[in-house]
This record gives C-alpha cells, structure tokens and sequence, in this order.
C-alpha cells in the first residue's frame, strides 16, 4: 500500500489524530459494503447476496412479514427494484470502525411498478436511508437500517 | 479526536435528550451548526435547531429516553444509532392525538464534529415505525384502551374542548374531590375546570405517568398555566405557575366514571405569594 513517503504521511496524521487508522479491515469492509450497494441493489445483482451476507445473516429491521436472513434480504431487493426498475442508491457518506460500517444513502427510482398496494405513476422519487452493519469473516453479519418510507408514500400520492 | 465527537454526542442524548438540560448545548454545539434533516416547520440552523427537537419530542412524549445502541467513528464524523422508548401523553405528535400509548423506535444520524463542537448532521429517525405504533388498533375494554379515554379526556381539557368530555365522560360522573358546592356529575367537572382556566391562561396538565390496572388509571403529572384572573381571592399576578397533581380515574364501560385528584395547592399559593416561601418572613 503506497510507497514509504506515503505511509510515513499516513502515520503522521494517524499519530496527530487527523485519521482514525481503524483497524486492517476497514477498507475491506467498506469495499464489501459498496458491492453490495452497487452491484445488488444498484444492478440487480442478486447471485452476489450469499457471497456478501453470512449464512446467519440477522436483519434487524426487515419489512413486516418478511422471512429473516438471506432470503428476506433478496426479497426486499426484488420489492424495490419491481416497483422502481431504475432504482440507484448513490453512496453519500461511508464511515468504519471495527467491525462496524454506517452508510448514508439516497435511493432514487421511477416508479413503474407496484409499490406496497400503490399502482404504477411513473413518479420518480428519492429515498432517504442510513444502514448500520456488522461485517464478521468478511461477510455482513447483521444489518440495522431505517429508510424514509413514508415519504416515498408522500410524494407517490402527492397530486400533479 | 475520536474520543471527543463520542463523548459530545453521549452528552446530547443523556442530558440534553434525556434529562431535559437544554443549558449544555452551547458546550456540544456550534453556533452555526446546521441541521441537514431539520423537521418541517423548524429551524435549520444555530441553537433554537437543535433545542427544536428534543422540545418538539418532550412536549408530545414526556417520558422520552434514548439509548445509544452504537458509534461509529472516522475522520471527524460519528455515525449514531440510538433507541428510543417513549409513552405519547401529550401535545399531538404528526397529527395523531395522545394516545396514552407506549412505543419505541431506533433513530440514526451522522454528526461531524470540528474545533471541539458538533457542527452538522444528518439524521434519519424511524418515524414510519413510530407512526405505525401510535395509530394501532387498541383493542376495547383493554388497559391500553383505559389509558387512551383518560389521555384524551385530559387532551380535551387542556385544549378547552369541554364539549368533548361527553366522548370520554360518563354522564353521572363522580368527582371524589369536588370543589364546595359544586353541581353533581359531567357539569360539575365542567364548571371546576372553568374555575381553573379563568384565573390560569394556557393552562396545561402533562401526565409523566400513566399506570393502568384493573379499572383504575393512575396518573402523575404537571400542571402549568398563567395567573391572568382572580383565583380564591388572589387577584391576578400574571406570574407563570407550575404545580403537580396526582390523579386516580375509574373506567367502565369505556367512560370515566370516577375521578380522584390530589394538587399541590400549598406549592401553588407559595407561587402566588399567598403563602410565604420557606426562609422569607
């Protein structure tokens, strides 16, 4: 990683406070956290879901109804992305520490599909969302997420 | 540096959160912080944003209390996640009226901190969760269900929507505590509360707790109003007066039947200046 000036840079501003220096894993762990925004949710890419989340997978704010684990992950991936074919999460902000990753997200799609009882408009509307995860073994473990749902209800049942 | 933006956002959410103490938050904040998801209707920026909240959350859910579940810490931001518990006994929050309900929701921000003070934030609360808790079917004859008709009986009297008692009131009322010569039943409990607000402007019970059992509600709470009229005998003094008042309702038949109340009355005529305060002569 870099030559010698470029680490001794590195240490200096990690000695100084300027940088967390975190632990060896963190650029991984954003890494497996950015495939699995762009490469799942952003193209669709569900074959890739068993290699980023572990085989116990916990989603600790899964939809109502939605079965845990894996499974119930790759539902609300096909949820999304029927009801929005376009859907984009752009990465705004992306922090670790540890074992830990906080994502801030902003999701935007046109709605051409059913979305929670709510027939096609063709609006496109944005998401706002932030997701806390835990990575163990190089694979996301847990999952803690808040999404602005009810907004995306506001602005597919505004008038015009 | 990664210890301070933790330790500034520990004390917002244990004292300025949970303990009300509004006073620390020029020590956590900067005065041009700016606030990136700021509720509509409230400010972006500066101190009176961040007082907004914790106010706006107070007034609706007087109990409120956050636990920080996890920080995340890197190059000068702190990623939050927090749980909130809360139960909704006063002023209405989003449109819905107090329930008397319990709820809880998890709540996310990311703080940047610079020069020792959190300057921005991003915050994304599970308001959709909240929301869903507070208008959930309450089943009738249940505690919960107790717990609604008193939290919306005293709503009505605190907006002075009298004519709203009938919903919630039974008609034979008894007031255990009654006021000398006061007429029997829901007009009797009209009249007393009319006593009350013709000398107290605003005047504002807030339950803190709400305890419900077999028929019987109990509730603990704050009364708050303005001393703009003649209150047995003390002309107007156009001071703010704070007093608390416990209270005990039965329910039947999904009405109150009976009402037990116990004021403060001595703290309230110190206030007044009709009784003098200890130590004063």
């Amino acid at each position: 990683m870099g030559n010698l000036i470029e680490r001794s840079v590195q240490a200096e501003k990690i000695w100084a406070g300027e940088i967390n220096p975190g632990s060896d894993d963190s650029d991984k762990n954003i890494s497996l956290v950015k495939r699995l925004f762009e490469e799942v949710w952003n193209k669709g890419n569900l074959s890739l879901v068993d290699e980023i989340l572990a085989q116990d997978f916990v989603d600790y704010n899964r939809p109502p109804g939605a079965p845990d684990g894996r499974e119930g992950y790759r539902a609300g991936v096909i949820m999304i992305r029927t009801a929005f074919p376009d859907f984009n999460f752009s990465l705004d902000q992306i922090l670790a520490e540890d074992d830990h990753v906080a994502i801030r997200l902003t999701g935007l799609g046109t709605h051409k599909g059913d979305f929670l009882g709510i027939s096609p408009t063709g609006k496109q509307v944005s998401l706002g969302s932030m997701t806390f995860i835990r990575i163990k073994n190089g694979r996301i473990a847990e999952r803690w997420g808040i999404s602005d749902i009810p907004r995306v209800i506001q602005q597919l049942q505004a008038k015009g | 540096m990664s210890d301070i933006a933790k330790t500034l956002y520990r004390n917002f959410v244990e004292e300025v959160i949970n303990k009300a103490n509004y006073d620390l938050i020029p020590e956590i904040f900067s005065e041009d912080y700016l606030d990136h998801n700021a509720p509509p209707g409230a400010p972006a920026g500066g101190f009176d944003a961040i007082r907004a909240v914790p106010i706006m959350f107070r007034g609706a859910f007087p109990d409120v209390h956050f636990v920080i579940e996890d920080m995340i810490n890197q190059d000068g931001w702190v990623a939050t996640r927090v749980s909130g518990k809360a139960t909704h006994l006063g002023k209405p929050f989003m449109g819905i009226e107090p329930t008397g309900l319990r709820a809880s929701w998890s709540s996310m921000g990311f703080f940047r901190v610079a020069n020792g003070r959190i300057v921005e934030h991003h915050g994304q609360p599970d308001l959709g969760a909240l929301q869903n808790q507070l208008t959930r079917k309450i089943e009738p004859g249940s505690l919960d269900h107790n717990r609604f008709i008193v939290s919306r009986y005293v709503y009505a009297t605190n907006i002075g929507e009298l004519d709203r008692f009938d919903e919630y009131v039974d008609p034979g009322f008894v007031d255990h505590n009654a006021l000398p010569g006061q007429r029997p039943g829901v007009d009797g409990l009209k009249d007393a509360y009319r006593m009350f607000s013709a000398a107290f402007s605003d005047l504002w019970y807030t339950f803190e707790d709400l305890i419900a059992e077999g028929d019987k509600v109990v509730g603990r709470g704050v009364i708050q109003g303005k001393h703009t009229g003649a209150f047995m005998g003390i002309p107007a003094s156009n001071k703010i007066v704070r007093w608390t008042g416990t209270r005990i309702f039965r329910v039947v038949n999904q009405k109150v039947t009976d009402g037990w109340i116990d004021l403060d009355m001595f703290g309230l005529m110190m206030q007044l200046g009709a009784i003098p305060m200890p130590g004063q002569s």
